[in-house]
C-alpha cells in the first residue's frame, strides 16, 4: 500500500451532483440580489432624477471630494459607468447660461435643507443621528486609522420640469435629432436624500472616506418615458447617437445610475461587493505621473443602503476595505 | 456600453478583483472538498450533502475570506472540516461505510468494480483509525493538501502531520 493506492479512491464528483451544487449557488446569487420597489404614484422616476444627477456628476474628476459624488449615488442601485471627456464637461458646467446642474428645471424648491455637518464621537452616535446602523470596515491598509465621523441631516428638494430649459441645453449640445417628451413639462419631482454618515480614515499620507446612507427617494409622476430622457442625458454626456439609443433602451432606468468616468483620468471595473453590484474606479492620472495614488472609489449598494469608499490608497486595498465593511 | 468605456491596466483590475471567481473556484475546488469528505466520512451520499453545505456556507461567508491570512483552498477546507465536525457532533447515527461505493461509474464496469471494492475496503480500514488520523488522511489524499496546508488547517505542526500520516499509512498497509 503506497500513496498511489491511497489516491486510487479519489474520483471526479458525479456530473449531476456538481450541477446541483452549482445551481444552488446560482440560486443563492439570485436570492442575494436586492429587490427594488417603487412607490405606485411615482414609478419613482429615477431616470429624470438620474439625468439631473448625471449632469451633477459631470464634475466627477477622479480626485473630487466624495461628498458631492455620493449625492449622485443616492438614487441608484445598479451602476453603469460611461467614459466621458472630463474637460469638455467641466467647461460646460461652468457656463452660467446652461446651468447644467438644473438641466431639467428652472424651479427648484428646497423642502428641507440638510444644514451643516455635525461631528460625532463614535459610530453609535452617528447611527443614532442618521437613523441607520452604521457599518465600518474590518480591514484597513497599514497605518490607516479613524480620524473623524460626521453626519449630515436629510434633505429634500422639489423641482418642476421645464421642457424649454431642457431644449436649450440640447440646443447647446447640438442635439437636434431627439425630441423632448412634452408630457413632462410642468411635472414636479421630489428628491429626498436621507441623512449621510461620513467616516474619515487617515494615516501615512493616505486619506479614505466611507460614506453611507439609506437609499434616496426620487418621486416622479407615473408614465414618464424614462428611456427617452435617459437617451438625452447620454447624448449630453457625449455618447454617440446609436450607442446612446441602444443603451437607453436596454437599461432599467428606475434602478440604474450612470456614473460618468473621466476617460483620460480613470479606469473602472464593475465589481461584486459582498454579493452586491458595485463599481470600482481607479484614478490613474496622478499615478501615471509617479505621484501618490489619486483618489479611487468603490461604489456599491446593499439592500436599502448605498455606500461609497473614496480614498488615495491603492485600488486593491480600497476594494479590500469595501469587502470588509460590516 | 463597452465601446464607450475604457478598461485600462488589466492586470491591476485582475488584482483588484482578486477575490474568488466563483465559477473558477467551483470547478477547481469542488473535487477537493468532495473527496476530502468522502475520505473523511466514507459515505458517498453524506459526502455530497456536506460538500453542498460547505460551498453554500463558503458562498455566504465569502466576504470573510482574507487572502492575507490563508490560501483560498485552505480557507475552504477549513469550512469543510468544520462542516464535517458539526455533522459528527449532531448525527445520531452514521450511514454504513459501504455506502462509499455508491459512486457514479466512469471507467469500464470492471474498473469501477475494482475501484469500488478497493475504496470500500479502504474506507472500512480508515474508519478504524483514530479520529485525528482519519482527518489527516482525508486532507492528504482526499483534498490533496500539502502537509503545510494540513498543519495550517488542523493547528498541528508540519512535522507532526508528516509523522501521523506516515504511521497511519503504515497501519493501513499492515491491515490491508
Amino acid at each position: 500500500m503506497d500513496d498511489h493506492f491511497m489516491l486510487s479512491g479519489w474520483r471526479t464528483p458525479p456530473a449531476d451532483f456538481a450541477r446541483r451544487v452549482r445551481d444552488r449557488l446560482h440560486q443563492l446569487d439570485r436570492e442575494a440580489e436586492p429587490v427594488h420597489r417603487f412607490r405606485p404614484l411615482s414609478r419613482i422616476a429615477a431616470c429624470a432624477g438620474a439625468l439631473v444627477l448625471v449632469v451633477g456628476a459631470f464634475s466627477f474628476p477622479a480626485v473630487q471630494a466624495g461628498a458631492r459624488a455620493f449625492l449622485d449615488l443616492f438614487r441608484i442601485v445598479n451602476f453603469a459607468p460611461v467614459a466621458v471627456q472630463a474637460e469638455r464637461f467641466t467647461a460646460l458646467m461652468e457656463r452660467p447660461d446652461l446651468d447644467l446642474p438644473r438641466m431639467l428645471s428652472e424651479q427648484v424648491e428646497v423642502l428641507k435643507a440638510p444644514g451643516p455637518r455635525q461631528t460625532v464621537a463614535d459610530t453609535a452616535a452617528a447611527g443614532a443621528a442618521a437613523g441607520i446602523q452604521v457599518r465600518t470596515p474590518t480591514w484597513f491598509p497599514v497605518g490607516l486609522e479613524r480620524d473623524l465621523i460626521e453626519v449630515s441631516a436629510d434633505e429634500a428638494l422639489r423641482f418642476t420640469v421645464s421642457t424649454a430649459k431642457l431644449k436649450r441645453v440640447m440646443d447647446a449640445f447640438g442635439i437636434d435629432d431627439l425630441s423632448v417628451p412634452e408630457e413632462i413639462d410642468g411635472q414636479s419631482a421630489t428628491v429626498r436624500v436621507p441623512a449621510v454618515v461620513r467616516i474619515r480614515y487617515r494615516g501615512q499620507g493616505h486619506d479614505v472616506m466611507l460614506i453611507q446612507a439609506r437609499q434616496p427617494q426620487v418621486t416622479f409622476p407615473a408614465g414618464i418615458d424614462l428611456a427617452s430622457l435617459a437617451e438625452i442625458g447620454l447624448r449630453v454626456l457625449g455618447i454617440k447617437p446609436a450607442e446612446a439609443h441602444r443603451f437607453a433602451q436596454s437599461m432599467d432606468w428606475r434602478t440604474t445610475l450612470i456614473v460618468p468616468v473621466p476617460a483620460d483620468a480613470a479606469a473602472f471595473k464593475q465589481v461584486d461587493v459582498q454579493g452586491n453590484p458595485g463599481l470600482l474606479i481607479e484614478a490613474i492620472g496622478a499615478r501615471a505621473r509617479g505621484k501618490l495614488p489619486a483618489a479611487s472609489r468603490v461604489l456599491w449598494s446593499s439592500g436599502n443602503s448605498v455606500f461609497a469608499l473614496v480614498g488615495n490608497v491603492p485600488p486593491t486595498e480600497l476594494f479590500e476595505m469595501a469587502q470588509s465593511v460590516h | 456600453m463597452t465601446s464607450e468605456v475604457r478598461e485600462t491596466n488589466g492586470s491591476m483590475w485582475r488584482a483588484a478583483a482578486a477575490r474568488p471567481d466563483w465559477d473558477a473556484v467551483f470547478a477547481e475546488q469542488l473535487p477537493r472538498v468532495y473527496n476530502f469528505l468522502r475520505y473523511r466520512l466514507g459515505n458517498e451520499a453524506l459526502a455530497q450533502d456536506l460538500t453542498s453545505r460547505t460551498f453554500e456556507k463558503a458562498w455566504r461567508e465569502r466576504h470573510r475570506y482574507r487572502r492575507d491570512l490563508a490560501g483560498f483552498s485552505t480557507w475552504l477546507l477549513r469550512i469543510a472540516r468544520n462542516v464535517a465536525i458539526d455533522h459528527r457532533r449532531t448525527a445520531h447515527e452514521h450511514a454504513p461505510l459501504e455506502a462509499a461505493v455508491e459512486v457514479a461509474a466512469e471507467g469500464t464496469p470492471e474498473e469501477e468494480a475494482v475501484i469500488r471494492s478497493n475504496f470500500a475496503r479502504l474506507s472500512v480500514l480508515i474508519g478504524k483509525l483514530p479520529e485525528r488520523d482519519r482527518e489527516l488522511l482525508a486532507l492528504k489524499y482526499g483534498a490533496g493538501a500539502t502537509n503545510r496546508a494540513i498543519a495550517q488547517i488542523t493547528g498541528l505542526s508540519e512535522s507532526n502531520v508528516g509523522t501521523i500520516l506516515h504511521r497511519a499509512v503504515q497501519t493501513l498497509r499492515a491491515e490491508w
